[in-house]
């Protein structure tokens, strides 16, 4: 059984990214880092160019590093980096989160993330066929179906992962939330979500807690 | 490929034979099941009114799109590859599908199959689309209602089968087919059960001042002033407190609908190849109205004449409307 720790999903400045991955290196008890920006393609010039020497670090700690796709993929700069992630040649191992991801690693041995909606055997045996080595199970799926799918799992000696710890990611959008919330928009958001790092609050009308925004993802309250 | 085709909602097979009646070129409909993402109480077909439906539909020079676009949980594929049989027995005109596994199981069992790719696949680049295209031979995208304009007409060019875009209805926020917000609030599933916002954990309750609460399970989603007008509680179109909007806000979005009517020359001109009524929860006369009026814009427009807008733009008079992200790339 391993431990797997999920992309950093909210913004992060560089300083405390490098200071998470520090720590996490030294000290915690995890097998496998996956690192990179799932959310939002714009906050990733902030500190990519960092990531290989955190890599790198997390490697001499003995950490497998894996590298994850964005979750959305529409403009011309999302495609390129969609592209330069999953180039052949490199020895990257990527996890696919959006569709142009498992075209673009098809044949070579990747991972598929949670946002790939892998519901059930059929969707996992096609995969697996087109070079998944592991498989990131939806967080709504019933234990009933973990079950299934973890039997299927051995069965064909594919990895599967279910999330245990976090708030769930509820849903994605185009539109990001963070910026409605101070009235601009994704394009103008001045990157208004750096200072929520644990997400922006939203309570219903009562005040009872609800949900938690992360720019264009919803995530679940606790 | 014809540019413009008109594909309608069809809940029940009363709501069918009235849109094909009013001019429909093409339905869309599913089982009374999980396999379609309008599994509501009340709605769609069983298998002998599945089997009347092509019939009625194929006489009259419409086609049939059966709906398996719900992702079926690990242990319960059958109910889908069932479903599935049904439509190619029945000899429905394409399957609008979204999960890579009943698209596999589909495409394995049925090579002749037409399939289109359901908006719920969330395929929204052109590499996206390529990998369903190349992978299951998918003939037709229904593209998320999350591009502009200038994006869909850079899609069109870069990718090899037909599209299709939303025009008219209900608009949701999220990225189909990546949204679990309603199984939060009540434990079912919009991508495994089909449903969003069930009518039965569903509360509206009168206040002391006058003023209504809607709630979605155990969560208020709204509270409406005695002068407003409640709307049906959808989590993205709620109203919530955060930090810096402690009064309250739409967070997601107004309860607005979409209306694309002003658009409709553009998109004709652009080539984009069918044209998806949102509805198959909404009544006969609703879908009589707006499938004529769409279906006298659209042979105005072929036939060079100006449509008339007015009458498309009227029918979400009184309402919010939106044009959605296709009008600006300010929406996100």
């Amino acid at each position: 059984m391993d431990l797997t720790l999920a992309p950093i999903p909210y913004h992060w400045s560089r300083d405390a990214r490098r200071d998470f991955y520090a720590r996490i290196a030294d000290e915690a008890p995890v097998d496998t880092v996956i690192l990179g920006e799932l959310i939002c393609s714009k906050r990733a010039p902030f500190f990519e160019a960092d990531l290989p020497e955190i890599a790198e670090r997390l490697e001499s700690g003995g950490k497998r590093v894996i590298w994850s796709s964005l979750a959305e993929i529409l403009l011309k700069r999302e495609r390129k980096a969609t592209d330069d992630l999953c180039a052949v040649g490199d020895g990257r191992m990527v996890e696919a989160n959006n569709a142009a991801a498992l075209r673009a690693l098809a044949g070579r041995p990747h991972r598929v993330g949670p946002m790939m909606n892998v519901y059930n055997e059929e969707t996992m045996r096609f995969l697996a066929a087109q070079g998944a080595t592991h498989v990131s199970l939806p967080p709504e799926l019933p234990r009933a179906g973990v079950a299934v799918m973890a039997e299927a799992a051995r069965a064909a000696g594919l990895g599967i992962e279910v999330q245990v710890f976090g708030r769930a990611s509820l849903a994605v959008s185009a539109r990001c939330y963070h910026a409605r919330a101070h009235g601009r928009t994704k394009d103008n958001c001045q990157f208004v979500c750096e200072e929520d790092p644990d997400g922006m609050p939203l309570a219903t009308m009562d005040g009872d807690p609800f949900l938690v925004v992360n720019g264009i993802q919803t995530l679940s309250r606790s | 490929m014809t540019v413009g085709e008109l594909v309608c909602p069809a809940g029940t097979p009363a709501a069918l034979r009235t849109a094909v009646d009013a001019g429909a070129d093409t339905v869309y409909c599913g089982f009374q099941n999980a396999t379609n993402a309008r599994n509501f109480p009340g709605l769609n077909f069983t298998p002998e009114e599945m089997a009347e439906a092509v019939e009625y539909a194929h006489a009259r020079g419409a086609r049939v799109l059966l709906a398996l676009n719900t992702f079926p949980p690990a242990g319960q594929f059958d109910l889908w590859r069932d479903a599935a049989e049904m439509g190619v027995r029945f000899g429905v005109d394409a399957m609008i599908v979204a999960d890579i596994g009943v698209a596999a199981a589909i495409r394995q069992a049925h090579p002749d199959q037409r399939l289109h790719l359901s908006v719920q696949a969330a395929a929204s680049s052109p590499e996206a689309i390529a990998y369903y295209v190349e992978n299951f031979g998918i003939k037709r995208v229904v593209l998320p209602r999350i591009l502009t304009m200038s994006e869909i007409r850079a899609i069109m060019a870069e990718i090899p089968c037909e599209i299709e875009t939303f025009i008219f209805g209900n608009h949701g926020l999220m990225v189909e087919g990546r949204c679990s917000l309603t199984n939060y609030a009540t434990g079912l599933s919009t991508n495994m059960d089909g449903v969003c916002s069930p009518a039965a954990d569903v509360e509206y309750k009168r206040e002391a001042d006058g003023g209504m609460t809607t709630r979605l399970g155990a969560f208020t989603i709204d509270r409406f002033a005695p002068d407003e007008t409640a709307g049906y509680p959808t989590i993205c179109k709620g109203r919530y407190r955060a930090p810096c909007r402690e009064t309250g806000y739409y967070a997601f979005e107004e309860p607005v609908s979409l209306n694309l009517a002003r658009l409709l020359p553009e998109l004709m001109t652009a080539g984009v190849h069918a044209f998806k009524i949102e509805g198959r929860q909404r009544s006969r006369a609703y879908v009589r109205q707006v499938v004529s009026n769409f279906r006298a814009a659209v042979d105005a427009i072929r036939e060079g004449r100006e449509p008339q807008l007015a009458d498309l733009v009227a029918l979400t008079e009184g309402q919010k409307e939106s044009q959605g992200a296709f009008q600006t790339k300010k929406w996100r």
